[in-house]
Protein backbone atom coordinates (compact mmCIF):
# COMPACT_ATOMS: atom_id res chain seq x y z
CA UNK A 1 0.00 0.00 0.00
CA UNK A 2 1.11 3.52 -0.83
CA UNK A 3 0.02 6.42 1.37
CA UNK A 4 -0.45 9.86 -0.19
CA UNK A 5 -1.05 12.84 2.10
CA UNK A 6 -1.31 16.59 1.55
CA UNK A 7 -3.37 19.67 2.28
CA UNK A 8 -6.73 20.55 0.74
CA UNK A 9 -6.48 21.15 -3.00
CA UNK A 10 -2.78 20.28 -3.12
CA UNK A 11 -3.07 17.89 -6.09
CA UNK A 12 -3.07 14.46 -4.40
CA UNK A 13 -5.40 12.66 -6.83
CA UNK A 14 -3.71 14.28 -9.80
CA UNK A 15 -0.38 12.94 -8.49
CA UNK A 16 -1.83 9.43 -8.12
CA UNK A 17 -2.97 9.55 -11.75
CA UNK A 18 0.10 11.22 -13.19
CA UNK A 19 2.84 9.42 -11.26
CA UNK A 20 1.31 6.23 -9.86
CA UNK A 21 -0.76 5.58 -13.00
CA UNK A 22 -4.29 5.17 -11.60
CA UNK A 23 -6.99 6.93 -13.66
CA UNK A 24 -9.82 8.79 -11.87
CA UNK A 25 -12.18 5.84 -12.38
CA UNK A 26 -9.83 3.70 -10.25
CA UNK A 27 -10.57 5.95 -7.25
CA UNK A 28 -13.47 5.84 -4.81
CA UNK A 29 -14.25 8.43 -2.19
CA UNK A 30 -14.59 7.24 1.37
CA UNK A 31 -15.16 3.57 0.60
CA UNK A 32 -12.72 0.67 0.66
CA UNK A 33 -12.74 -2.40 -1.55
CA UNK A 34 -14.44 -0.86 -4.61
CA UNK A 35 -11.36 0.32 -6.50
CA UNK A 36 -7.57 0.11 -6.01
CA UNK A 37 -7.45 3.73 -4.79
CA UNK A 38 -9.44 5.22 -1.94
CA UNK A 39 -9.48 8.95 -1.20
CA UNK A 40 -11.16 11.13 1.41
CA UNK A 41 -10.00 8.85 4.24
CA UNK A 42 -10.22 11.86 6.59
CA UNK A 43 -13.98 12.11 5.99
CA UNK A 44 -14.79 8.48 6.79
CA UNK A 45 -16.73 8.06 10.01
CA UNK A 46 -16.11 5.64 11.58
CA UNK A 47 -12.56 5.40 10.29
CA UNK A 48 -11.58 2.02 8.84
CA UNK A 49 -9.00 -0.20 10.50
CA UNK A 50 -5.38 -0.07 9.32
CA UNK A 51 -5.78 -3.70 8.20
CA UNK A 52 -8.68 -2.80 5.91
CA UNK A 53 -6.79 0.22 4.55
CA UNK A 54 -3.78 -1.98 3.82
CA UNK A 55 -5.89 -3.94 1.28
CA UNK A 56 -5.97 -0.86 -0.97
CA UNK A 57 -3.18 -0.16 -3.44
CA UNK A 58 -3.21 3.56 -2.65
CA UNK A 59 -4.74 5.44 0.28
CA UNK A 60 -5.15 9.20 -0.09
CA UNK A 61 -5.70 11.28 3.03
CA UNK A 62 -5.93 15.03 3.53
CA UNK A 63 -3.70 16.48 6.23
CA UNK A 64 -6.11 17.81 8.84
CA UNK A 65 -4.07 18.17 12.02
CA UNK A 66 -2.27 21.49 11.62
CA UNK A 67 -4.74 24.13 12.79
CA UNK A 68 -6.37 25.18 16.02
CA UNK A 69 -7.67 22.15 17.91
CA UNK A 70 -11.47 22.10 17.50
CA UNK A 71 -13.68 22.94 20.49
CA UNK A 72 -16.12 20.21 19.54
CA UNK A 73 -15.12 16.93 21.20
CA UNK A 74 -16.19 14.68 18.36
CA UNK A 75 -14.34 16.74 15.77
CA UNK A 76 -11.29 16.88 18.00
CA UNK A 77 -11.22 13.13 18.52
CA UNK A 78 -11.85 12.41 14.86
CA UNK A 79 -9.00 14.64 13.76
CA UNK A 80 -6.61 13.01 16.18
CA UNK A 81 -7.77 9.55 15.08
CA UNK A 82 -7.06 10.49 11.44
CA UNK A 83 -3.53 11.49 12.45
CA UNK A 84 -2.92 8.26 14.37
CA UNK A 85 -4.35 6.15 11.56
CA UNK A 86 -2.00 7.85 9.11
CA UNK A 87 0.96 7.13 11.41
CA UNK A 88 0.04 3.44 11.40
CA UNK A 89 -0.56 3.42 7.63
CA UNK A 90 2.78 5.15 7.07
CA UNK A 91 4.46 2.46 9.19
CA UNK A 92 2.97 -0.30 7.02
CA UNK A 93 3.23 1.50 3.67
CA UNK A 94 5.87 0.66 1.11
CA UNK A 95 5.98 4.34 0.18
CA UNK A 96 4.63 7.60 1.62
CA UNK A 97 4.30 10.74 -0.47
CA UNK A 98 3.43 14.23 0.71
CA UNK A 99 1.95 16.62 -1.85
CA UNK A 100 1.99 20.41 -1.90
CA UNK A 101 1.54 22.92 -4.75
CA UNK A 102 1.10 19.96 -7.10
CA UNK A 103 4.62 18.75 -6.20
CA UNK A 104 5.52 15.56 -4.38
CA UNK A 105 8.06 14.66 -1.75
CA UNK A 106 8.73 11.04 -0.92
CA UNK A 107 8.91 10.74 2.86
CA UNK A 108 9.37 6.99 2.89
CA UNK B 1 13.47 32.51 -13.09
CA UNK B 2 10.32 32.30 -11.00
CA UNK B 3 10.35 30.98 -7.44
CA UNK B 4 7.59 30.21 -4.95
CA UNK B 5 8.33 30.49 -1.24
CA UNK B 6 5.68 29.37 1.25
CA UNK B 7 5.39 28.64 4.95
CA UNK B 8 3.28 29.24 8.05
CA UNK B 9 2.99 32.45 10.05
CA UNK B 10 6.34 33.57 11.39
CA UNK B 11 8.18 30.77 9.57
CA UNK B 12 10.84 33.09 8.15
CA UNK B 13 9.50 32.94 4.60
CA UNK B 14 9.88 36.72 4.06
CA UNK B 15 13.50 36.79 5.16
CA UNK B 16 14.26 33.79 2.95
CA UNK B 17 12.38 35.34 0.00
CA UNK B 18 14.28 38.61 0.38
CA UNK B 19 17.65 36.88 0.46
CA UNK B 20 16.67 34.79 -2.56
CA UNK B 21 15.53 37.90 -4.49
CA UNK B 22 18.75 39.70 -3.62
CA UNK B 23 20.95 36.88 -4.78
CA UNK B 24 18.96 36.47 -8.00
CA UNK B 25 19.07 40.22 -8.70
CA UNK B 26 22.83 40.60 -8.45
CA UNK B 27 23.38 44.26 -9.34
CA UNK B 28 20.05 44.57 -11.22
CA UNK B 29 16.98 46.49 -10.02
CA UNK B 30 15.11 45.01 -7.08
CA UNK B 31 11.38 45.67 -6.67
CA UNK B 32 9.34 44.82 -3.61
CA UNK B 33 5.72 44.46 -4.65
CA UNK B 34 3.69 44.83 -1.47
CA UNK B 35 0.07 43.66 -1.59
CA UNK B 36 -1.15 44.24 1.95
CA UNK B 37 -3.82 46.89 2.34
CA UNK B 38 -2.91 49.12 5.26
CA UNK B 39 -6.10 48.37 7.18
CA UNK B 40 -5.70 48.84 10.89
CA UNK B 41 -2.98 48.83 13.49
CA UNK B 42 -1.95 45.19 13.11
CA UNK B 43 -1.39 45.57 9.36
CA UNK B 44 0.53 48.80 10.02
CA UNK B 45 2.76 46.98 12.50
CA UNK B 46 3.40 44.14 10.07
CA UNK B 47 4.16 46.57 7.25
CA UNK B 48 6.56 48.50 9.53
CA UNK B 49 8.33 45.28 10.55
CA UNK B 50 8.78 44.20 6.95
CA UNK B 51 9.99 47.69 5.98
CA UNK B 52 12.64 47.61 8.71
CA UNK B 53 13.67 44.11 7.65
CA UNK B 54 14.15 45.32 4.06
CA UNK B 55 15.87 48.61 4.93
CA UNK B 56 19.25 49.02 3.29
CA UNK B 57 18.82 45.94 1.12
CA UNK B 58 18.23 47.92 -2.07
CA UNK B 59 14.52 47.25 -2.60
CA UNK B 60 12.32 49.79 -4.33
CA UNK B 61 8.88 49.35 -2.73
CA UNK B 62 5.74 49.41 -4.85
CA UNK B 63 2.46 49.10 -2.96
CA UNK B 64 -0.46 47.62 -4.84
CA UNK B 65 -3.30 45.61 -3.40
CA UNK B 66 -4.90 44.83 -6.80
CA UNK B 67 -4.17 45.15 -10.52
CA UNK B 68 -0.55 44.11 -10.10
CA UNK B 69 -0.24 43.69 -13.85
CA UNK B 70 -0.33 47.47 -14.30
CA UNK B 71 2.93 47.93 -12.36
CA UNK B 72 5.83 49.41 -14.25
CA UNK B 73 8.68 46.96 -14.03
CA UNK B 74 12.11 48.17 -15.10
CA UNK B 75 13.99 46.08 -17.60
CA UNK B 76 15.93 43.25 -15.99
CA UNK B 77 14.26 43.71 -12.61
CA UNK B 78 13.87 41.10 -9.91
CA UNK B 79 10.44 41.32 -8.28
CA UNK B 80 9.59 40.04 -4.81
CA UNK B 81 5.80 39.71 -4.51
CA UNK B 82 4.57 39.60 -0.91
CA UNK B 83 2.24 37.93 -0.66
CA UNK B 84 -0.03 35.78 -2.81
CA UNK B 85 -2.49 34.98 0.01
CA UNK B 86 -3.11 38.64 0.66
CA UNK B 87 -3.41 39.55 -2.97
CA UNK B 88 -5.88 36.67 -3.59
CA UNK B 89 -8.09 37.96 -0.76
CA UNK B 90 -7.92 41.52 -2.12
CA UNK B 91 -8.98 40.31 -5.56
CA UNK B 92 -11.67 37.80 -4.55
CA UNK B 93 -13.30 40.11 -2.00
CA UNK B 94 -12.93 43.29 -4.07
CA UNK B 95 -15.86 45.72 -4.37
CA UNK B 96 -16.64 44.55 -7.93
CA UNK B 97 -17.56 41.10 -6.51
CA UNK B 98 -15.88 39.02 -9.21
CA UNK B 99 -16.66 35.31 -9.41
CA UNK B 100 -14.14 32.63 -8.41
CA UNK B 101 -13.45 31.86 -12.08
CA UNK B 102 -12.97 35.52 -13.01
CA UNK B 103 -10.60 36.05 -10.10
CA UNK B 104 -8.61 32.91 -10.89
CA UNK B 105 -8.25 33.74 -14.59
CA UNK B 106 -7.32 37.33 -13.81
CA UNK B 107 -4.65 36.35 -11.28
CA UNK B 108 -3.18 33.69 -13.56
CA UNK B 109 -2.93 36.26 -16.33
CA UNK B 110 -1.28 38.83 -14.07
CA UNK B 111 1.20 36.25 -12.75
CA UNK B 112 2.13 35.34 -16.31
CA UNK B 113 2.54 39.03 -17.18
CA UNK B 114 4.81 39.53 -14.17
CA UNK B 115 6.83 36.45 -15.10
CA UNK B 116 7.29 37.85 -18.59
CA UNK B 117 8.16 41.40 -17.53
CA UNK B 118 10.50 40.59 -14.68
CA UNK B 119 13.85 38.88 -15.08
CA UNK B 120 13.17 37.08 -11.81
CA UNK B 121 9.95 36.78 -9.84
CA UNK B 122 9.86 35.53 -6.26
CA UNK B 123 6.33 34.90 -4.95
CA UNK B 124 5.75 34.51 -1.24
CA UNK B 125 2.65 32.67 -0.06
CA UNK B 126 1.03 31.25 3.05
CA UNK B 127 0.51 27.61 3.99
CA UNK B 128 -3.11 27.43 5.18
CA UNK B 129 -4.47 24.19 3.75
CA UNK B 130 -3.56 21.66 6.41
CA UNK B 131 -5.80 22.56 9.33
CA UNK B 132 -8.77 20.34 8.51
CA UNK B 133 -11.29 23.01 9.40
CA UNK B 134 -14.52 23.62 7.54
CA UNK B 135 -15.33 27.24 6.86
CA UNK B 136 -18.11 29.46 5.53
CA UNK B 137 -18.52 29.12 1.77
CA UNK B 138 -16.68 32.34 0.88
CA UNK B 139 -13.65 31.22 2.92
CA UNK B 140 -13.72 27.83 1.18
CA UNK B 141 -13.71 29.69 -2.16
CA UNK B 142 -10.69 31.64 -1.00
CA UNK B 143 -8.88 28.45 0.10
CA UNK B 144 -9.54 26.70 -3.20
CA UNK B 145 -8.47 29.78 -5.19
CA UNK B 146 -5.16 29.88 -3.36
CA UNK B 147 -4.68 26.11 -3.73
CA UNK B 148 -5.29 26.35 -7.49
CA UNK B 149 -2.75 29.17 -7.82
CA UNK B 150 -0.23 27.20 -5.74
CA UNK B 151 -0.57 24.29 -8.18
CA UNK B 152 -0.03 26.60 -11.17
CA UNK B 153 3.03 28.14 -9.55
CA UNK B 154 4.31 24.70 -8.60
CA UNK B 155 4.28 23.85 -12.30
CA UNK B 156 5.64 27.19 -13.55
CA UNK B 157 8.37 27.85 -10.98
CA UNK B 158 12.00 26.82 -11.28
CA UNK B 159 12.27 26.69 -7.51
CA UNK B 160 9.61 25.92 -4.88
CA UNK B 161 10.64 26.19 -1.24
CA UNK B 162 8.81 25.64 2.03
CA UNK B 163 10.32 27.55 4.94
CA UNK B 164 10.09 25.79 8.32
CA UNK B 165 11.50 27.57 11.41
CA UNK B 166 13.67 29.61 9.06
CA UNK B 167 14.99 26.44 7.37
CA UNK B 168 14.39 26.16 3.62
CA UNK B 169 12.96 22.81 2.48
CA UNK B 170 13.35 22.58 -1.28
CA UNK B 171 10.37 20.95 -3.07
CA UNK B 172 11.53 21.75 -6.58
CA UNK B 173 14.75 23.00 -8.19
CA UNK B 174 18.19 23.57 -6.71
CA UNK B 175 19.22 25.78 -3.78
CA UNK B 176 20.47 29.20 -4.95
Amino acid sequence: MILVIGGAGSGKRDFVTRVLGYPPEAMTKGKLGETPVVYGLEEMNPLPSPEDCAQAAVVICREVGCGVIPMDREERQHREAVGRLCCELARQAEAVYRITCGLSMRLK
Amino acid sequence: MTALVFGGSGSGKSAYGEALAQSLAGSGPLIYLATMEPAGREADGRIARHRAQRAGKGFLTVERSRDLGACLIPEGATVLLEDLGNWAANELFSPGQPTWEQTYEHMRKVLKTLMRKARNLVVISVDIHRDGGTYPLETEYYLSLLAALHKDLGAWCGQVTEVVCGIPVIWKGEPI
